[in-house]
């Protein structure tokens, strides 16, 4: 059975000061789903095992993005649970990442009200 | 100012049968300024854009660019790499040349391996260009935000242009 269900919520951090990910029209720009390269994957975490205090890391400089798993794999990626030592609730979103992926799980995230509402 | 377009070394006008016609209207366009009365053999004709205004909005975009340059390391929280000081010089060698032809930037931003995407927008299309620290730019093009080409950039520069600018592609 599949530990991350395809309405699971997964949730990406996005710089949103200077350098923003968010543009003026509040859409999101494809670099926010680019994983680096020689990276096992996108990292990302699972809402429901988290929070969105300790997923957003710093208020001050990021906001956070949500997509569900089924998206991903709409597209032919893999989510994978993979939690490490700090972080119970990462995993990865692994596989062909082209620019029109990046750009269409962008456009399909939904961002998250918080710390605004 | 003479507004021309390419650096020539005149050698012998017989080299350019067929091009005398060119020739002439050169030396018609110089003759006022060099007071000449013709060209003479392995003469050097530089030819220089008259300097374009950058419009406020391609300034701005450009200082954007500029404060990339003091990201560091990680800067993204899931270890992006500095942004690439070539990839930087690219991306704003490409906004001022777009600003010259009236296109308006409507994004930019680094990526977590040192690129720059500059980013178009026209209504339902848009245009994504990515500059590299050790690789040709590249491009694709979106309508309804279906991608529908990309490409290397230095190729297509004036399909990218002519997609962003009309309505049909």
């Amino acid at each position: 059975m599949e530990i991350i269900q395809n309405e699971d919520q997964l949730l990406r951090r996005v710089p949103f000061t200077d350098p923003a990910y968010i543009k003026d029209d509040g859409s999101l720009s494809s670099f926010a789903f680019k994983p680096k390269n020689g990276e096992n994957g996108l990292s990302v975490n699972i809402a429901w095992m988290t929070t969105y205090e300790k997923s957003i890391l710093d208020k001050a400089r990021f906001r956070l993005y949500s997509i569900s798993a089924g998206i991903p794999r709409s597209l032919e990626l893999n989510c994978i649970y993979d939690p490490l030592p700090d972080n119970a609730a990462h995993a990865l979103i692994t596989g062909n990442f082209t620019k029109g992926i990046c750009r269409q799980m962008a456009s399909m995230a939904q961002r998250i009200a918080y710390p605004d509402k | 100012m003479i507004v021309l377009k390419k650096q020539t070394t005149v050698r012998d006008p017989l080299e350019y049968q067929g091009s005398s016609e060119y020739l002439n209207k050169l030396h018609r366009k110089v003759r006022k300024f060099s007071g000449t009365q013709s060209f003479e053999t392995s003469t050097v004709v530089r030819f220089r854009y008259a300097a374009h205004t950058l419009t406020t909005s391609a300034l701005q975009t450009i200082q954007k660019l500029h404060r990339f340059k003091h990201l560091n390391e990680n800067w993204d929280s899931y270890g992006a790499d500095k942004p690439s000081l070539s990839a930087i010089k690219q991306a704003e060698n490409m906004i001022r040349q777009l600003d010259e032809v009236g296109i308006e930037v409507f994004f930019t931003a680094p990526g977590p391996n040192g690129e720059i995407v500059v980013e178009l927008k026209n209504q339902d299309r848009a245009v994504e260009i990515y500059f590299y620290k050790d690789a040709p730019s590249d491009y694709i093009l979106i309508d309804r935000e279906q991608t529908i080409d990309e490409g290397e950039t230095l190729k297509r520069k004036d399909s990218i242009i002519e997609f962003i600018k009309s309505n049909r592609y």
